[in-house]
């Protein structure tokens, strides 16, 4: 019986003008928006890896000069994007993907894309992650409110049930159907999806993004699940198809797009965003306050450890050990200040997390850019490896500076006479982004999945609920 | 049957329609609640113009006063270049010490959206030297939690772009469908009154309640918020604003209308006008921005980086060569011999940076002119959608815009080049006796007024009137057969 009904619904869409009008138009724009985000991570690829190959060539060739001065020109190191940036570029557009190393502080994303934009990005950038969180549950809803109420109106419902039909049966036949036809406009773009990631992944990170493409493929699907059960269910409490409707459009609006606007400015009442003045200056005060008084009591501890008055006096130049001292308190002011400012943000997106309670679409959003790399998770995680890498680099220089100053007439030669050669700048490795894997990626959102998981159990228990309680009045 | 006595038959109607009551309770809470958030981010923004323009005041009169007090006690001239750096009787010490923060006002109802101000520093750090230079562009960046630069905010105006459509398509998709549903079509039928009259003052009923009952408690609440507003200029502002929302809650009743008039089923109309929604807020806004970004793609910032530090090489060589970039940023070190005396120094330096500032000229000035290109593409096809036409006016009238920040932009470029034209001669020859202080170039700020947007405006008002006159034109054309598509559906 559920094959005959399933195949009934899949025959009845397949007819059905604005069924194909609807699929077609959101295919196009499925391929579309994929073959536009392919050429633009191809680019932005070849970008990141050019500028970052040059910069460091300009490292490794620059002429000799004081360590420090190389210090101060720095290295810039740039996020490659994965493929998967095609399907979602999540936060990318609001970070940047570019960081300057260089001396003293602690590098910040560059030129976020998002400055660059125009006002039309604040409609939502059309990527294939939008149609999927956007479109497809409009789709879903399209096939899906009259299920029953159509039924109903039509008088065809009292007949089905009168021969006997159990409503579950029906349920399930009309989902299958569902799906059925769903599958086959959507399930060929979602492999062609998970064989492009594959092969446009870089070989070590190839079974990762083709288990990342998968695990998207199967997160939208469990979505249009929810969305299915829902539509199913609701229909089969309407009276009429209209009511169905507008109860379905008016859920999709506000739980696509005013709650998780909503959550997040709520979230930002409660754990405000610290203002830029306040935040940087207090910074600012705190790391010079951290250099004066780590400068003193290093050279207080050198003095008393060695028994001279003067750092002119130590068998060693002061200057070296004195940056490298320095860099090492800043690390501790910045890290203090980054956990303070990471915090408000986790506490802020909590909300988001929690709010998949109140909308699917929320935690859909966010398991996507986490599957994507392209969550503020794995941002972090990004600008903590870019600056281990500073930190290396700034030691490497600070150790050369101490064990090559030279002693002169003067004493200590403490400004220009030291230069590093080739051979430094070739010592320092290549930054090289070591991501996350799917599931490092995933485990935070623990909550979200299991969130996700209740709405799929909640959907379909409403639906047989819902269907159990079918009359054909 | 009057005009009059139908329009009040219409208004007893309405006060028994729940669905129109809870719908539009529920969307002007949203609207207060978009208003809220953007009060607070305006609030938040002048606290920060406030801090920097107080602190740059300070900075002046201080250095002003340091200057004085140097003089009256004949203190000795500057002997090498830190004590230059720090003497404010040099013009070097005064510029450096009353380096001024530049800071981008908004306009008194910025509060109704945050829109692109988000993304920007509302004031930048404007030298002889620099514009925003490295330290202070490090120590001044957006803070913003990225998910909520990406999910946006929950302004008024994203209430008004979003969802006003939707509130008004469930107020409007089942006017004339629902009589013919329930079979009360054939009652409205022997009226008086041709169907398409009575059809067309329930939509203009709903459409005046509706509004009135949004707009008044919104403009309550600005007023009440902003002080500013009692400014004619504000004023003028928000008058203008409120006539672009009504013409875009008219464009959408004026959809309701005509997609009623085809005479469709219920569910149909419900489809067609979630599509339109789906087209003119979603679909065609992202198209237009994936479009323009291939038609007019801004130069790669990771390019520009790449080029610039090619550029910049030669530059730097130059700069390691006669000065070692270890001193320009560490200028506390130069130790000032016969060979390296303070104006030696501070000559090369200004020769080097207007040398590096010709090799970068050409990467931002492409820059530039691409963002051009963007923005005049955005303006050209902005009448595609009424959604883009109305954010985009929104963000004009608020000073919240990408126009705004470009302005303000070219204003403190300018303030850099004038003040560089100033302090450079003078630093040149330096002496502790600077006090041209009148001399000084101002910032000028120059934002747009609202006469010089009249033309934009017309056209932005024409673009959301004349697609609302056309729909509810053919829907009052289509309603005359309505009578006789009655049979069809018996």
């Amino acid at each position: 019986m559920i094959s005959v009904i399933a195949r009934k619904e899949f025959t009845e869409f397949s007819r059905d003008g604005r069924f194909r009008l609807a699929a077609a138009l959101a295919l196009v724009l499925l391929l579309v928006s994929s073959l536009l985000g392919w050429r633009n991570y191809l680019d932005l690829q070849a970008q990141a890896e050019e500028a970052a190959e040059h910069d460091y060539r300009r490292w490794r060739q620059q002429d000799p000069k004081h360590p420090h001065d190389a210090a101060h020109n720095g290295v810039y190191v740039f996020k490659t994007p994965r493929p998967l940036a095609i399907v979602d570029g999540g936060i990318e557009p609001y970070v940047g993907a570019s960081i300057m190393n260089g001396a003293h502080l602690q590098g910040e994303a560059e030129f976020p894309p998002a400055q660059d934009m125009t006002a039309l990005q604040r409609f939502g950038d059309l990527s294939p992650a939008l149609a999927a969180q956007v479109l497809l549950p409009l789709l879903v809803i399209l096939l899906s409110f009259s299920a029953f109420a159509g039924e109903r109106e039509q008088g065809t419902l009292r007949q089905l049930l009168s021969i006997g039909i159990n409503p579950r049966l029906m349920l399930w036949g009309k989902s299958a159907g569902i799906a059925a036809i769903l599958a086959l406009v959507l399930l060929p773009a979602g492999i062609a999806g998970i064989g492009l990631a594959a092969s446009l992944a870089a070989p070590e990170l190839r079974l990762d993004e083709t288990m990342r493409a998968g695990l998207l493929v199967l997160l939208y699907g469990f979505y249009l699940l929810i969305i299915l059960f829902l539509s199913l269910g609701v229909s089969a409490c309407c009276r009429s198809a209209r009511t169905a409707l507008a109860i379905l459009l008016v859920f999709w609006g506000v739980t696509v797009f005013a709650i998780p606007r909503a959550l997040l400015d709520i979230s930002g009442q409660f754990y405000p965003t610290p203002v830029n003045t306040e935040f940087w200056g207090k910074l600012e005060t705190d790391l010079w306050k951290a250099w004066e008084e780590g400068a003193e009591a290093f050279k207080k501890k050198l003095l008393a450890q060695y028994q001279v008055e003067k750092v002119e006096d130590l068998p060693f130049d002061y200057t070296g050990r004195d940056m490298q001292n320095g860099d090492e308190t800043a690390w501790r002011v910045y890290e203090g200040y980054d956990k303070q400012r990471y915090d408000i943000y986790d506490q802020q997106n909590h909300f988001l997390e929690w709010g998949t309670l109140m909308t699917p679409a929320a935690g859909v959003s966010l398991l996507s850019m986490a599957l994507t790399g392209n969550d503020l998770l794995q941002y972090r995680d990004f600008t903590r490896q870019v600056e281990l890498h500073r930190r290396t680099m700034n030691t490497l220089l600070n150790d050369y500076i101490s064990a090559h100053q030279q002693k002169n007439a003067d004493g200590w030669d403490n400004s220009v006479s030291v230069k590093g050669d080739i051979t430094l700048w070739q010592s320092l490795p290549t930054f090289v982004y070591q991501p996350a894997s799917a599931w490092t990626a995933l485990r935070p959102y623990r909550v979200v999945i299991a969130m996700l998981s209740f709405w799929l159990l909640a959907a379909f228990s409403f639906a047989c609920t819902a269907v159990s309680r079918l009359s054909g009045r | 049957m009057g005009k009059y006595a139908l329009f009040l038959l219409e208004c007893r109607q309405l006060r028994f329609d729940r669905v129109f009551w809870a719908v539009t309770l529920t969307f002007l809470l949203a609207v207060l609640f978009g208003l809220a958030n953007g009060q607070r981010w305006a609030d938040e923004q002048n606290a920060q113009i406030n801090y920097f323009e107080q602190q740059s005041l300070d900075k002046y009169q201080n250095s002003r006063k340091q200057a004085d007090e140097l003089r009256q006690h004949n203190a000795p001239a500057a002997d090498n270049l830190a004590a230059r750096n720090a003497d404010p009787r040099y013009a070097l010490g005064f510029e450096g010490s009353n380096v001024q923060h530049i800071c981008r006002h908004s306009s008194a109802i910025a509060a109704l959206t945050v829109g692109q101000s988000d993304l920007y520093n509302a004031c930048i750090l404007v030298s002889a030297w620099a514009i925003g230079g490295g330290y202070d562009e490090r120590l001044h960046r957006n803070l913003e939690n990225p998910m909520r630069l990406l999910f946006g905010r929950f302004d008024t105006a994203f209430v008004m772009i979003t969802l006003l459509p939707i509130a008004i398509l469930i107020l409007s998709y089942n006017q004339l469908s629902s009589e013919r549903e329930q079979g009360t079509l054939s009652l409205l039928a022997c009226q008086p009154l041709a169907v398409r009259r009575i059809i067309a003052m329930r939509f203009m009923v709903r459409a005046v309640i509706f509004l009135l009952l949004l707009l008044l408690p919104l403009s309550l609440a600005l007023w009440s918020n902003t002080v500013s507003l009692n400014h004619a200029t504000a004023l003028n502002e928000y008058l203008v604003w409120l006539i672009a929302t009504a013409l875009y809650a008219l464009f959408w009743f004026a959809c309701g209308f005509w997609v009623n008039a085809r005479s469709k089923s219920t569910a149909e109309n419900g489809l067609l006008l979630a599509g339109l929604w789906l087209l003119l807020v979603v679909v065609l806004p992202g198209c237009l921005n994936l479009g323009l970004k291939q038609l007019y793609p801004v130069p790669s910032r990771m390019e520009f980086i790449d080029a610039s530090r090619a550029a910049t090489i030669d530059v730097g060589k130059r700069k390691t060569e006669l000065l070692g970039k270890y001193l320009i940023d560490h200028p506390d070190r130069v130790k000032m011999t016969k060979q390296v005396n303070v104006d030696d120094f501070i000559q090369t330096r200004m020769a080097i940076d207007d040398e590096t500032k010709r090799v970068l000229a050409p990467g931002l000035t492409a820059f530039s002119a691409q963002q051009q290109q963007q923005r005049n593409f955005v303006g050209r096809l902005r009448f595609l959608s009424p959604a883009i036409i109305y954010q985009q006016l929104t963000q004009l009238l608020t000073g919240q815009g990408q126009d705004r920040q470009q302005a303000f932009l070219d204003a403190t470029d300018d303030y850099h080049h004038r003040l560089r034209a100033f302090y450079f001669p003078r630093f040149a020859q330096d002496s502790p006796d600077f006090s041209d202080y009148n001399g000084i170039p101002p910032f000028q700020d120059q934002p747009v007024t609202l006469s010089e947007l009249w033309s934009k405006i017309i056209s932005d008002y024409l673009g959301l009137s004349v697609p609302a006159l056309l729909f509810a034109g053919v829907g009052w054309w289509r309603m005359r057969q309505v009578s006789i598509q009655m049979d069809d559906v018996r």
